[in-house]
């Protein structure tokens, strides 16, 4: 922080638009036209960048000569209060005492960040949920029953010389080949998708219009118990559903030119 | 000395729907024997219960009454796991609409039946190419089924039903979606495949097939009975 007149703390934005580098210095001109020249004694690091980034920090006399304002006026107050308990308490008190303020508590920051952040997190919850239901349609949909196309590839099979154990274990490796597939592609796709690509396809849902900072740029990071929760609830239950409705059709005969069709018919009982 | 008799049927009766008012006796009470490396057509109009014989010939339906004896075993009393290791080992199917999957690539398909017993897969592929070489599609044997012309989609669903070595070749109407020539290069085949002591039952009702000269039996049906 600056420690002496002259001098000046600037955030990283600042320094980025200004090219300038601690110990270099930074001028600015004030709405009069005169030229003032600070050197820049502090960068604010970027843990700190969402607060500091458009920051410039100078001491209270080069403020007051800057904006040519009164001596004894202030635009912004910092208030501590050691108890947390009392703040609503102060803030009233404050705005009792200088009806032109307007006191913005800790608290009120931080619901405001969360109001931004949780109904856009909602919104992604809803996409996700569509996606989820037409997954378990999707499921559904291959428990109640085979294709047409699936009960002539089993009728196919049964036909040729394939016992029910042999298609139940070729459905069984189809079943886990796909299911596991599906999931380690999807599991690469959205590694990549997030960590290299920076997400393109949800941080526009999770940041709107408004301008982040510092960028939401996600870190990689691989969570072993995220993966299973995902495997458990993907893959076996896929798995089971391939598999079921085979279970049933297999165990048929033939059935090869029954009531007169030239069509394999694997699955209606005899 | 007289042939050995392969196949025989017993006053094999099938009938669909019994009881209902829709009942169809499809095959009525029909008695035959087949020889070893007899060729057999079963003629017929459409409906008149050809496709049913076969597939109570091929243990792929069970008769609603009568015995049908396989090599002398009675083929209808025994559990489906023994009629499955019956129609593998002894029968080759090509079926009307030839019931080749689609997804899969020629060589694939003729492989099929060969999986379940069980083989090599080096050695299954040795046999699938001798097939596919003889049949002359070997050049064609990554190619997927929808990529070829009628008359090889009829000789992979040959090459399928050749793989396991089967004494009977059973086929239905085999040449009703080829035109003449690809149905007599289909013949010559078959002729082949008897000279090397295949038996072949065939249902048909196209001339060109019951016409050849190497026909040792014509069966005439007409509603479900054997005229």
């Amino acid at each position: 922080m600056p420690e002496e007149r002259g001098e000046c703390a600037i955030g990283r934005g600042v320094a980025q638009t200004r090219y300038i580098r601690l110990g270099g210095e930074l001028i600015l001109t004030s709405s009069k036209g005169e030229h003032f020249l600070f050197r820049v004694t502090g960068l604010f690091t970027a843990d700190s960048e969402i607060l500091t980034n458009d920051l410039i920090v100078l001491k209270n006399q080069d403020v007051i000569e800057f904006f040519g304002m009164p001596e004894n006026r202030a635009t912004d107050l910092v208030v501590q209060v050691y108890n947390e308990r009392e703040v609503p308490v102060i803030a009233y008190k404050i705005t009792e005492m200088f009806p032109g303020t307007r006191p913005i508590t800790r608290s009120e920051i931080i619901r405001t960040y969360e109001t931004v952040f949780n109904w856009r997190s909602g919104m992604v919850l809803a996409m996700f949920a569509g996606a989820l239901a037409a997954f378990f349609i999707l499921a559904w949909d291959k428990a109640t029953g085979l294709s047409a196309e699936e009960r002539k590839e089993i009728g196919i099979l049964k036909a040729i010389g394939w016992n029910t154990s042999d298609i139940l274990t070729l459905k069984f490796w189809e079943g886990v080949v796909i299911s596991l597939t599906s999931f380690l592609t999807g599991l690469i796709l959205a590694y990549i998708h997030v960590f290299f690509l920076g997400a393109p396809l949800i941080v526009p849902a999770i940041k709107g219009w408004s301008v982040v900072f510092p960028d939401l740029r996600p870190f990689p990071q691989v969570n072993p118990n995220h993966i299973v929760v995902i495997l458990v609830a993907t893959v076996f239950p896929l798995c089971v559903k391939h598999f079921n409705p085979v279970v049933e059709g297999s165990g048929n005969r033939p059935r090869y030119g029954d009531e007169g069709l030239r069509l394999c018919r694997p699955i209606t009982g005899e | 000395m007289s042939a050995e008799v392969l196949i025989e049927t017993i006053e094999v009766s099938r009938i669909y729907n019994p009881g209902m008012p829709c009942e169809v006796k499809a095959v009525d009470r029909i008695s035959l024997k087949i020889n070893r490396s007899d060729v057999v057509v079963i003629k017929g109009p459409s409906g008149s219960g050809k496709t049913t014989l076969l597939s109570l010939i091929g243990c792929m339906s069970r008769p609603t009454e009568g015995k049908v004896l396989i090599k002398e075993k009675d083929a209808v009393k025994l559990p489906e796991s023994f009629l499955t290791q019956i129609r593998r080992d002894t029968f080759g199917f090509i079926f009307q609409q030839l019931h080749l999957i689609e997804g899969i690539t020629v060589e694939e398909n003729v492989m099929l039946p060969m999986y379940p017993l069980g083989a090599r897969l080096d050695d299954i592929k040795d046999s699938a190419e001798k097939l596919l070489k003889k049949l002359d599609l070997l050049k064609k044997k990554s190619y997927k089924i929808k990529q070829l012309s009628g008359g090889e989609k009829q000789r992979t669903a040959i090459a399928r039903a050749l793989i396991n070595n089967p004494e009977v070749i059973l086929a239905d109407e085999p040449t009703a979606h080829l035109d003449t020539a690809l149905s007599e290069e289909f013949m010559s085949i078959l002729y082949d495949l008897n000279q090397e002591g295949k038996t072949l039952i065939i249902a048909t009702h196209d001339p060109l097939v019951y016409q050849e000269p190497y026909i040792t039996r014509i069966i005439e049906m007409r509603d479900g009975a054997v005229l």
